[in-house]
């Protein structure tokens, strides 16, 4: 069984992940050590909220936490402030370059205090965002979803719609889903899921449109094709997001590592040494989001997965929907890294982050320590375990 | 002039706005100063507005604005709310469009949340009247700091109104929202619930408004006792960020006394919450069952009440505003269906 529990400072729950409801723990058969860990590792420490700069200090502290309590193997830890202060707070040039310095610094501090080989990935930059491309008024249906605002899903256009997107300032592309069926080569759910079309908004620009934030944006993702990495593994063939699974598990049975993702951090703002990574196929450049967390956990692109950009997801979000607590995710990500580590090689591991369900979603670790926070609100944290699980 | 939209009652100038922003004098006549125009609008949970006593399960448009009368010190949406003309992006939705909007995306009502929609009203009731025409039914949430003739107008165009009920003194309200007298509150909402259904909100702020608890509960109980009440465990945000976090046990252990008096109360905005379900008062069987990612009310999963309302086990009648609505019913001959979504 896979369970959580739902921390709110001098408050929690224990819950199964998979249907969501509450779990008796001194009845249910879970292993109640793992359990114990996990309350002890979050109790009296609550995520201070994404706001807060001291939530980079959270995540550090709390892998610091994991790593003493636990002692796995293998970390996966991410850093969302960068990413998601860069977007909604208008930073001056200095408190940006704090803001990435105190990132760092954090990064730092786990490797010296725990001695992890660490191989660091910044998931992107962050640029000044020029404008909005609107879709709100046209005949079909725009839709952004909340993980991928690069792309926005348009069903059921009119050839008025598809004339006005062609001059439309801030896109970029129109791309049908038979056209991208055709080149991207996706099936199954995603292929089910992918809107009529897909609108590409050019670089520094984001949509409005159905589902679209409302906060005031000042920074946005950057049309990065390639991404910084550096890699402490002395046989990484890290050429592309998708190939840092492989490199880690072709080391976790001999080496102690910690894969550590930075929102908003690209080649820009990288401090260090780095290699650089492909971040796109074909015309698609990952986001920072759903896509890129899973292509790297799971080591497939996103087209292999199960949720396209631009998909309707509260169409799927039904009263009988699995998995509740995991946002828009349907189903348990059964080709984690995490999964792989333990199912397979026996590897214990632990995940710490910022970055709310995307966490526990990717690391797929045997226990996942992570923010709950939904539109940048902070109700509460999450210790997932998936020890448990068969 | 006098802007009589809300009880701030502002006296303008040609050319000149009030306290919400939102309204301006041109010649003779009080206009909106951007119709239309809107910040978001998304399909969610009618119960995550929240609404849980109204078209349980359905799926609701919920559209905002920006602008409001209040400045509450804890306010969550205060980017948008508090925001200037110019400072938020937003964008014009004839009313035709928005309620086109609903309908192609299986939506079973529009909901107008995120801001006071007393300050953009002219709006508001243009769509309503599109929704009505379309068979689509039009809530919203506000603050209930609206004249007695704005209260008639939205008793007329709403079918089901969330009023919050931030406190229970003058100096809470003025204080923390910014207002003088919340006596114009209480006399909405009794007015409100005599014509529409109500559904009334109070976000808790400890060792500040926790001991008006116990008044608040017995003032619902005064208008009608089955009127569902959302508490809301307060965020610390914008004003009041420095705030701690209220503790759940506290407040909920002030709840306690107030579960005596009402049979409807809900404790949510934070993750996990297990006091969003619904039991009934006569056998306390648990009725509409919900879950709390977080955010304000929550998510249903199971509805087990019969056709007429009634608990399965006792037949005990419980009130719900409209019917139960499967959260996908709204696709059915929709473009979106067609699409296998």
């Amino acid at each position: 069984m896979t369970y959580a529990v739902l921390d709110v400072r001098e408050w929690d729950i224990a819950v199964d992940l998979e249907t969501g409801a509450p779990l008796d723990t001194e009845t249910c058969s879970i292993d109640s050590s793992m359990l114990n860990m996990a309350r002890q590792v979050v109790k009296g420490y609550p995520y201070p909220g994404d706001f807060a700069l001291e939530s980079m200090e959270w995540v550090t502290d709390t892998a610091l936490r994991l790593w003493k309590a636990y002692d796995p193997n293998f970390m996966f830890i991410s850093y969302a402030q960068p990413g998601i202060l860069g977007g909604v707070l208008d930073l001056t040039r200095d408190d940006w370059n704090d803001l990435v310095d105190r990132q760092f610094q954090n990064v730092d501090r786990f490797i010296k205090n725990t001695g992890y080989t660490p191989i660091i990935v910044g998931l992107g930059d962050m640029i000044p965002l020029k404008g909005y491309a609107n879709l709100s008024n046209l005949d079909g249906i725009g839709y952004v979803r909340k993980a991928n605002r690069r792309y926005a899903g348009l069903f059921s256009p009119s050839d008025d719609d598809l004339a006005k997107l062609g001059d439309m300032p801030g896109v970029e592309r129109v791309v049908s889903k038979h056209d991208f069926i055709d080149l991207f080569g996706a099936a199954g759910s995603f292929e089910h899921k992918f809107p009529d079309y897909l609108v590409v908004a050019e670089e520094g620009y984001a949509f409005k449109t159905m589902g679209s934030s409302t906060r005031i944006g000042y920074k946005t993702i950057a049309r990065n094709e390639s991404i910084p990495v550096y890699a402490g593994l002395s046989n990484a063939r890290i050429h592309s997001i998708v190939d840092l699974r492989d490199a880690i598990i072709r080391n976790a049975s001999r080496q102690r590592i910690a894969l550590i993702l930075l929102d908003g951090i690209g080649v820009k703002d990288f401090r260090g040494r780095y290699n650089l990574c492909d971040n796109s196929v074909y015309w698609y450049t990952y986001c920072q989001g759903d896509d890129s967390y899973l292509a790297i956990s799971t080591g497939k692109h996103f087209q292999y997965g199960d949720y396209p950009p631009g998909w309707l997801d509260f169409t799927d979000d039904v009263e009988s929907k699995t998995c509740p607590y995991d946002g828009f995710i349907e189903r348990p990500v059964t080709d984690s890294i995490g999964n792989y580590l333990r199912n397979v090689l026996g590897v214990t591991s632990a995940a710490a982050g910022s970055r709310s369900t995307f966490t526990h979603l990717a690391a797929g670790a045997d226990i996942c320590v992570e923010c709950c926070c939904c539109g940048l609100y902070n109700y509460g944290t999450k210790a997932v375990i998936y020890k448990d699980q068969a | 002039m006098i802007c009589n939209y809300c009880e701030w009652r502002c006296e303008l100038g040609d050319g000149q706005a009030g306290v919400c922003q939102m309204y301006i004098q041109k010649g003779n006549r009080i206009e909106e100063r951007h119709p239309h125009h809107y910040t978001t609008y998304v399909a969610t949970h009618i119960e995550s507005l929240p609404f849980f006593h109204a078209y349980p399960g359905s799926r609701s448009l919920q559209v905002g604005s920006r602008g409001c009368n209040f400045d509450c010190h804890y306010c969550s949406n205060a980017y948008v709310a508090k925001s200037l003309p110019g400072e938020v992006y937003t964008f014009r939705l004839e009313p035709k469009r928005l309620v086109d909007v609903a309908k192609q995306t299986g939506c079973h009502n529009i909901v107008f949340a995120v801001n006071e929609p007393v300050v953009f009203l002219p709006s508001l009731i243009e769509v309503a009247k599109e929704a009505q025409a379309a068979g689509l039914p039009v809530g919203c949430m506000t603050n209930g700091y609206m004249t007695e003739e704005t209260a008639d107008i939205l008793s007329e165009t709403c079918e089901f109104i969330n009023i919050s009920l931030k406190g229970f003194s003058q100096e809470f309200y003025r204080k923390y929202t910014g207002i003088s007298d919340f006596s114009p509150v209480l006399r909405n909402i009794r007015k409100l619930a005599n014509r529409v259904h109500v559904e009334i909100t109070t976000p808790i702020i400890q060792d500040i408004n926790d001991h008006e608890i116990i008044d608040i509960a017995e003032f619902i109980a005064s208008v009608d006792k089955n009127t569902p009440w959302h508490v809301f465990r307060l965020l610390p945000e914008y004003k009041m960020q420095d705030r701690e976090y209220p503790s759940i046990q506290v407040i909920n252990k002030k709840l306690e006394e107030a579960r005596r008096i009402l049979p409807y109360i809900y404790f949510s905005n934070f993750v996990g919450s297990t006091w969003v379900s619904t039991h009934c008062p006569a056998c306390g069987k648990k009725i509409i069952e919900r879950f709390n990612l977080g955010g304000c009310g929550g998510k249903m999963v199971k509805y087990l009440l019969d056709e007429g309302n009634s608990c399965p086990d006792c037949r005990n009648h419980v009130h719900i505003h409209g019917n139960y609505t499967q959260w996908n019913s709204g696709d059915v001959d929709n473009d979106l269906c067609s699409l296998g979504c």
